[in-house]
């Protein structure tokens, strides 16, 4: 049942159930998990993308109305008005996420690997580890304004090199601990029998360790850009304007004028699609059991 | 092929001492194994030779020539792991090659030796699976072949059988001396099973809690064992131990039987009237007067053989007989022996004193 997913795992007990002619209790719980979950999940989605085409004069109107009377595009029209720069942010959004995700999987699978497998003294490596760990435990507002400064002082104030310094800051702890992990996992005479047939650490580690550990990068990978893609809190303070982000973007629909919750409902739906069609794409490289036949099952 | 010599080798784990001093000389084309219980040092002395764990002091020469320092990539040595540690995201065919093709082998070449390799084991026909398509055996089969493909100086072989079920277990075990007979290769074999150090091994190393208890040939372990440890963990079911009287340093007293204690025997020191006395459950027999008096206690009938377990002063005593004896628990039976079956060990220090083959020759 390990690799099972859970809807392998529902299909089978509603099979079950079927078979035996009735829906037990424990199905019926165990689907109604499920669809609140997904209810509870999906319907601020939906009410975003239902606001991002209602009409303006129907977002404040009482009653409110769920469904709008009419269906209208103008939101999205104006977001990709020429003078709304929308398609410079969306620029600089994947370009912060790309350098984020390369440089932080990259360091982070490296430094996990060295974590694993160097025999430090003094325990150092849970120690080492563990520092990782500090980084997460802090709210991130109380290095927005030391990070602004610093920033400013090495003259990369509105940079894309700064918020992805800031963004790898923020995942790469995250990375360390989830190919920690792995790493450990993975059975160490693999590499010491790579090492008896002549390869050096960095064939070990290129040749054997990263096929292996390829669904865990994805992982890391996946969950790196999704962070940095929706990070908010950094991004507007060390990039307020060229290197602006689509997130910091949307909250430049609070004017002093009041909210535009139609473009700002528009924009927001159109944020996720790029990471829908990310996750669509790696999705299948999550598919773990690679490791299944290494050593006896 | 070459030799293989260890000069007092020892490993320090933090507090734990793994192997101790250890000297052991393996000839050229002789197959080795180091036999002993869990943790008794011999999977550590094995990852030394091959260059996966750094000795904590002492030396390791690989045809007279210091290797110690030697990383294990250039040591040219295959070993083959207890879990296989075959590539999981490699096919069989690229599993076999991947040696050849890390150490720059002109591809032609690479491809005619694992061609060799995998009709010398018979895993031809599996050149294109990945290692989760095969079972135990193929899996095993496709580990050794890893390592033959090679050609190295020697073999190491770290209990690879073990994962094996029963009746594979002795199907390879007889594979694997066909197949070393044939490759004439310097091979050491590590594993906590008697059964195959005694059918596979020119000589054997018994190991205890990191030292070397004695090296020597199968049958010399088995018949001149140098201690109590190596008698009682050598044989299946183990040794009967007693202990025995020893008179006026002379004679022994043992139940209602005296023996002689032999002359060529005396000359070791003697520390106290008891002597530990050892006798094989094959050396046993069932006698019908003047024997030793003793209690069934329960019969194993194996088929072939049949094995009586018998009380005498609360002790279990094993025997081995030919045939179903017929008895029933708490029935009475006399047992005897013969005194040049007997094997005798110093009772304080468990050194062997006289065993039917002479003395024990401790390393």
């Amino acid at each position: 049942m390990a690799g099972m997913s859970v809807a392998d795992k529902l299909k089978r007990s509603a099979d079950a159930s079927l078979a035996s002619g009735q829906l037990s209790l424990w199905g019926t719980l165990q689907a109604a998990a499920v669809i609140i979950s997904i209810i509870v999940m999906m319907t601020p989605f939906a009410f975003l993308f239902v606001n991002s085409v209602k009409p303006p004069d129907q977002f404040l109107s009482i009653p409110i109305k769920a469904l709008p009377t009419e269906v209208t595009w103008e939101h999205y029209q104006s977001v990709f008005d020429h003078n709304e720069d929308t398609i410079q942010f969306l620029a600089n959004s994947l370009i912060i996420t790309v350098g984020t995700t390369i440089i932080s999987v990259c360091i982070g699978s490296l430094a996990a690997y060295s974590l694993s497998r160097l025999d430090l003294p003094f325990r150092l490596s849970p120690i080492i580890a563990f520092a990782f760990l500090v980084v997460r435990f802090y709210p991130k507002i109380t290095v927005a304004l030391p990070y602004f400064i610093l920033m400013k002082d090495l003259k990369l104030l509105d940079t894309h090199f700064a918020v992805i310094i800031a963004h790898v800051s923020l995942t790469l702890p995250f990375v360390v601990w989830l190919m920690l992990t792995f790493f450990d996992e993975l059975p160490k005479e693999l590499e010491r029998s790579a090492m008896l047939d002549g390869c050096g650490p960095w064939q070990r580690f290129t040749k054997i360790v990263l096929p292996l550990t390829g669904p865990a990068l994805a992982t890391a990978a996946i969950l790196t850009a999704l962070l940095s893609w929706n990070e908010f809190l950094m991004a507007a303070v060390i990039a307020p304007k060229d290197a602006k982000t689509l997130p910091v973007r949307i909250s430049s629909y609070i004017t002093d004028k009041g909210i535009l919750w139609g473009p700002m409902s528009a924009m927001s739906s159109v944020i996720v699609v790029p990471v829908m069609l990310f996750a669509l794409f790696v999705q299948r490289y999550l598919v773990r059991g690679l490791t299944l036949g290494a050593v006896k099952g | 092929m070459a030799t293989i010599e260890l000069r007092n080798l020892s490993k320090q784990f933090r507090n734990v001492t793994a192997v101790q001093d250890l000297s052991l000389f393996i000839e050229d084309k002789e197959f080795v194994t180091l036999l002993g219980p869990s943790g008794c040092g011999k999977t550590t002395t094995l990852n030394m030779i091959a260059g996966l764990e750094k000795p904590t002091s002492g030396d390791i020469l690989i045809d007279g020539r210091p290797v110690t320092h030697v990383p294990a990539a250039n040591r040219d040595i295959a070993m083959v792991f207890q879990n296989y540690a075959l590539y999981p995201h490699m096919r069989v065919r690229d599993n076999l090659g991947f040696a050849l093709k890390i150490r720059k082998v002109a591809p032609d070449v690479r491809e005619k030796q694992m061609r060799e390799a995998a009709e010398i084991l018979g895993i031809g026909n599996l050149l294109g699976r990945y290692p989760r398509q095969l079972s135990g055996g193929q899996r095993q089969r496709v580990a050794l072949g890893r390592a033959i493909v090679r050609d190295p100086k020697a073999f190491l072989l770290d209990e690879p059988l073990s994962n094996l079920d029963a009746v594979l277990r002795t199907q390879m075990r007889a594979e694997l001396k066909i197949l070393f007979s044939r490759l004439q290769a310097t091979a050491i074999y590590v594993t906590h099973d008697q059964a195959e150090a005694m059918t596979m091994s020119d000589k054997i190393a018994i190991f205890d809690q990191g030292a070397l208890q004695q090296y020597d040939t199968p049958m010399c372990i088995y018949r001149a064992p140098a201690n109590a440890f190596v008698a009682r963990f050598v044989g299946s079911p183990p040794m009967n131990f007693a202990s025995a009287e020893l008179i006026d340093g002379k004679r022994i007293q043992f139940e209602n039987k005296s023996f002689a204690f032999p002359a060529r025997c005396r000359t070791q020191t003697q520390t106290g009237d008891s002597i530990l006395l050892g006798i094989r459950p094959e050396d046993i027999r069932l006698v019908n007067e003047g024997g030793i008096p003793a209690t069934v206690e329960v019969v194993e009938n194996l088929g072939s053989s049949a094995l009586l377990y018998v009380t005498l002063k609360n002790k279990l005593f094993a025997i081995q007989l030919e045939h179903d004896p017929l008895l029933r628990r708490g029935e009475s039976v006399q047992i005897d022996f013969s005194e040049t079956d007997l094997y005798l060990f110093d009772s304080r220090t468990e050194r062997a004193l006289c065993t039917p083959f002479g003395e024990g020759n401790e390393t």
